[in-house]
């Protein structure tokens, strides 16, 4: 294959016309990324497909709980979907069935087009996406039937889980086959919290699928493995592959290099050391030996450095270029999702301080917490990610810049609402649940207009999702005619084919 | 030939050869990915230096998490779950504090007795008697007190209303004192003007009925002689009622 | 030069690190921890039996935990005990009893640690789980009505084990409603949780 290179660039670049206005000037670099796109193709595929399937399910099972939550009457005659049920297919279908699905086929893409390698035994993934859809469907029928575990993050009963560490351990030894095949002596910044993400994770799931679910550990220190696991699938998972998309996509379709390679060291060390200590922030207060509880806080504290330097590097690599977010669809949803994960972050540091966790504590505050992490910097960072990365599979280029916008505004203002009244009204609650003089039925009666907001925001952030899951399809059936550029939000004067 | 020629040749059918493959395959310029094609390269790391500020902002960061973790780590044991508990010696009393006993007590009755008798003492009509303004709340206290203490069953008339429920037991789950704050808190609110109730009048009854076990009826109680426990602490023990069994 | 290894070794080390802190030194430090026997030679926490044990099945399969919790924190950091929720903090040896430990993470509901000190009356709780707006109007819980069964009245005598329900929520005439199994040993199990005894280690002011 590398003959084929030598040949095609030992005479003149050639030249390609492409019966648009510009002419593309092909070099080996090019034609090596075509080439790596294509491998990529049939397992990056099946991931989205996955991804976008799980996504509107767990959207409709998000709408039935928070309506749930200020209607309790709403389908309340079937128990397969009783309230603390319907939340937790919900959980799983968005964090395992959407987030991871949409994560490792992006891990894929980006750690092939980075090892400069065309994707290796593409059985590997194959298997192991099919494995982890088999897996997730039993887990959240065995939830909604009557086997969840109710432990936050692994409700899914013990038969359907061993086939989710499965699946994941094939995706970390193709993970390492991929480093060895490749081509590039440095590193780039993204591969390393790949590695990273795709190493972790294995570990994360068996202990917490030991210690809780097949030889449950005693008393509360079953709390203690949960929220080191729970905390960390966030912190050492999914905050690792929205990074590496950002880290990417920024410096790519701007076209220039990531501010500071050191603060990228910085950035990435001081994430794998004080992230994983965080865990037990979530039990401030509880029946865990309080040494544990201030390490937590401590370590939360200290999150500030990956944050800061991740949040510098990022902004400096933007300055100057803030005005492609009107025309690049991909870059809009990354640098959203990149400014969400500096708020969110920031957001949780504030919540590890006991003097405002004592307010926050089990109220909507933490749920809106959750979403401004989980959905509005991972998801809209895949989204940015998916817009980017699909037509690079299907040779096609998106059919509608009206639908990405409709896409867009809807998700980013219903999350937006979403997260804005569940965190107005969780302080409200909180401080409420603070005065023991107001009675818990005060309380009940203060958070419905905030339940109700959130549910209307559902369906904003809802059709959203239905928008881009017909636009994907559009994709994979190469509706529309054949395009000659990317599909731009708005007309950009010049360069805008690199976008 | 020389080596050299030879290995020269070699390359010469070699690529011969791929190029009659590339021919052959139907590789057309079309087939290429456009979008790859007209992207910009792959990213790479500029050079910036760490701006001095974060690394005093490091330091900082550190240095107050230390504290931190110094000040309120238990001693690393295991059985220390209280962050403001003084761990080498023993823990520290404030000494007595003020108690309202009014406060006290609408605190142990919202927690334990509003979820039946309501916050606003008004029951809920046919299942659990109000409390506002009833003959039993503000007649003697040693009923009152028998009521709490071992729980009420079967029909009782109050305000006019009969109600037929299981009230459960408390001698168990309160202390004297409790049970003296959550009696004299209802017996002063919702339009209630009966005298407080003390813990030591709550301890003496409960010595009187000390081998009871199950709940009374409200005819057995309204068959004990009634007694208001004026000033026990100095009064000579009053002559006990007929005890009913 | 080949930093894939150095990368590795920092990865492992780092998370190492965590799961030693985290995972490891709990599981040596209170995974085996006994009840406390005390002057009195009560065994503490009270053990379950084993209606109880099967209600925490139901407790957990229906997913209660998602708006209860179930642990009192000090006063310092919340108003737990000033509610009446508990009378001291609640310690890693009060859960030692239980399965599927449900500390939960949000109060849509009150907190249960003490359920079986404060709501000791089963006909509450089996109205309360039958149709939460029977006892507390205005409640968002939902109602468990799966959890009951409605048939016919035999004989015009209703049955001891039938619900009183008066008004709106009454069955129709000549039906009445019944717990199921699942429904008792629920109750059962929220009558079992007491955490307000002293303890060593959790002293009651």
């Amino acid at each position: 294959m590398k003959n084929r290179f030598k040949l095609l660039s030992a005479s003149a670049p050639s030249e390609v016309h492409t019966g648009g206005a510009s002419t593309i000037h092909l070099t080996d670099d090019k034609i090596e990324r075509a080439e790596i796109d294509k491998s990529t193709r049939i397992p990056v595929l099946i991931y989205y497909s996955s991804a976008i399937f799980w996504l509107l399910f767990g959207t409709l099972m998000a709408i039935i709980a928070s309506i749930k939550l200020h209607t309790p009457s709403f389908l309340g005659d079937y128990s397969f979907l009783t309230f603390g049920l319907v939340r937790s297919a919900h959980l799983n279908a968005v964090a395992y069935g959407w987030g991871a699905t949409a994560g490792i086929g992006t891990g894929i893409w980006l750690f092939s087009r980075l090892c400069r390698a065309k994707l290796v035994n593409p059985i590997l993934p194959i298997i192991a996406a099919v494995f982890w859809n088999i897996g997730i469907a039993v887990g959240i029928y065995g939830i909604l039937s009557g086997d969840s575990r109710s432990i936050e993050w692994l409700e899914a009963p013990a038969y359907s889980t061993p086939l989710i560490f499965l699946s994941f351990a094939l995706i970390s030894i193709w993970g390492v086959l991929m480093l060895f095949k490749r081509k590039c002596a440095h590193l780039y910044v993204s591969i390393w919290y790949l590695f990273a993400g795709f190493f972790w994770f294995p570990w994360l799931y068996g202990t917490a699928q030991v210690m809780l679910i097949m030889e449950p550990v005693q008393g509360t220190v079953q709390a203690a493995v949960n929220w080191w696991y729970a905390h960390n699938a966030l912190g050492l998972f999914f905050t690792p592959i929205g990074l590496a998309s950002a880290y990417y996509f920024i410096p790519k379709i701007i076209g220039r290099p990531v501010h500071s390679y050191y603060l990228s060291i910085i950035g990435f060390w001081t994430l794998a050391l004080f992230y994983s200590w965080n865990g037990m922030h979530h039990l401030i207060g509880g029946p865990i030996p309080v040494w544990m509880v201030t390490a937590s806080i401590v370590a939360s504290w200290m999150m500030i450095i990956p944050v800061i330097s991740t949040a510098i590097n990022h902004h400096m690599t933007m300055k100057g270029y803030f005005e492609l977010l009107k025309s690049s669809p991909a870059l809009r949803f990354v640098v959203f999702g990149a400014m969400m994960y500096t708020a969110s972050s920031l957001q949780g540091i504030t919540m590890a301080f006991r003097d405002l966790n004592k307010i926050t504590h089990f109220t909507q505050y933490t749920v809106g917490h959750a979403h401004l992490g989980l959905y509005m910097f991972y998801t809209m960072m895949m989204f940015g990610s998916m817009y980017y990365i699909v037509p690079r599979l299907v040779n096609w280029e998106w059919p509608s810049s009206t639908m990405i916008k409709v896409h867009f505004w809807c998700t980013a203002l219903g999350s937006g609402l979403m997260v804005g009244s569940l965190t107005v009204g969780g302080l409200i609650q909180g401080l409420a649940l603070y005065d023991a003089k107001i009675p818990f039925m005060a309380i009940v009666s203060l958070m419905q207009p905030f339940l109700i907001f959130r549910s209307i925001s559902g369906i904003m952030i809802a059709i959203g999702h239905i928008v881009f899951g017909v636009l994907f399809i559009m994709m994979i059936l190469k509706v529309g005619s054949k395009q000659s550029g990317p599909t731009l939000l708005n007309e950009v004067e010049n360069g805008g084919e690199k976008l | 030939m020389t080596p050299e020629e030879l290995k020269h040749n070699d390359h010469e059918e070699k690529l011969k050869a791929a190029a009659q493959a590339e021919a052959e395959e139907k590789y057309s310029i079309e087939e290429l990915h456009q979008a790859a094609m007209r992207e910009n390269n792959d990213p790479e790391e500029g050079l910036e230096p760490i701006p001095l500020w974060i690394v005093a902002l490091c330091g900082l960061a550190i240095f107050a998490g230390g504290l931190y973790l110094g000040k309120y780590n238990g001693g690393f044991q295991s059985n220390v779950f209280n962050e403001r508990q003084v761990v080498f010696g023993p823990v520290k009393s404030t000494g007595p504090k003020q108690i309202d006993p009014i406060a006290s007590g609408k605190r142990l009755f919202t927690a334990n007795c509003a979820t039946c008798h309501q916050v606003t003492g008004q029951g809920v009509a046919g299942q659990y008697p109000p409390l506002a303004g009833t003959d039993q709340v503000n007649g003697p206290q040693n009923r009152l007190i028998r009521i709490l203490l071992h729980g009420l069953n079967g029909p009782i008339v109050v305000k006019g209303n009969t109600y037929n429920g299981n009230m459960a037991s408390w001698k168990d789950q309160l202390t004297d004192q409790q049970i003296s704050y959550i009696l004299t808190y209802i017996r002063q609110e919702w339009g209630n003007n009966s005298g407080p109730i003390s813990k030591e009048a709550v301890a003496a009854e409960r010595e009187l009925v000390k081998d009871r076990k199950q709940p009374w009826t409200w005819p057995e109680l309204s068959q004990v002689a009634g007694k208001d426990y004026q000033d026990i602490a100095t009064s000579t023990p009053a002559p006990s009622p007929t005890p009913a069994k | 030069m080949n930093r894939i290894p150095l990368v590795f070794i920092g990865l492992f080390c780092t998370f190492l690190f965590s799961w030693l802190g985290l995972v490891i030194s709990p599981f040596v430090q209170f995974g085996k921890l006994q009840p406390y026997v005390n002057d009195d030679g009560e065994v503490l926490p009270h053990p379950l039996n084993g209606l109880a044990q099967q209600g925490e099945l139901v407790y957990v399969a229906n997913g209660c935990v998602y708006c209860h919790s179930q642990q009192i924190r000090p006063a310092q950091t919340g108003s737990d005990i000033e509610r009446g929720w508990g009378n001291r903090q609640t310690v890693a040896r009060d859960y030692i009893n239980f399965k599927t430990i449900s500390l939960g993470t949000m109060r849509t509901g009150p907190d249960l640690a003490n359920t079986g000190v404060r709501l000791r009356d089963k006909q509450w709780h089996y109205k309360h789980l039958y149709n939460p707006q029977i006892t507390t109007p205005g409640s968002t819980m939902p109602p468990f009505a799966f959890l009951f069964q409605k048939r016919p009245i035999l004989d015009g005598k209703s049955s001891v084990d039938a619900i009183q329900i008066e008004g709106a929520y009454a069955p129709p005439a000549g039906y009445e409603i019944v717990p199921t199994p699942q429904a008792i040993a629920l109750v059962e199990y929220l009558l079992s949780l007491k955490m307000n005894y002293p303890l060593p280690e959790a002293p009651v002011e």
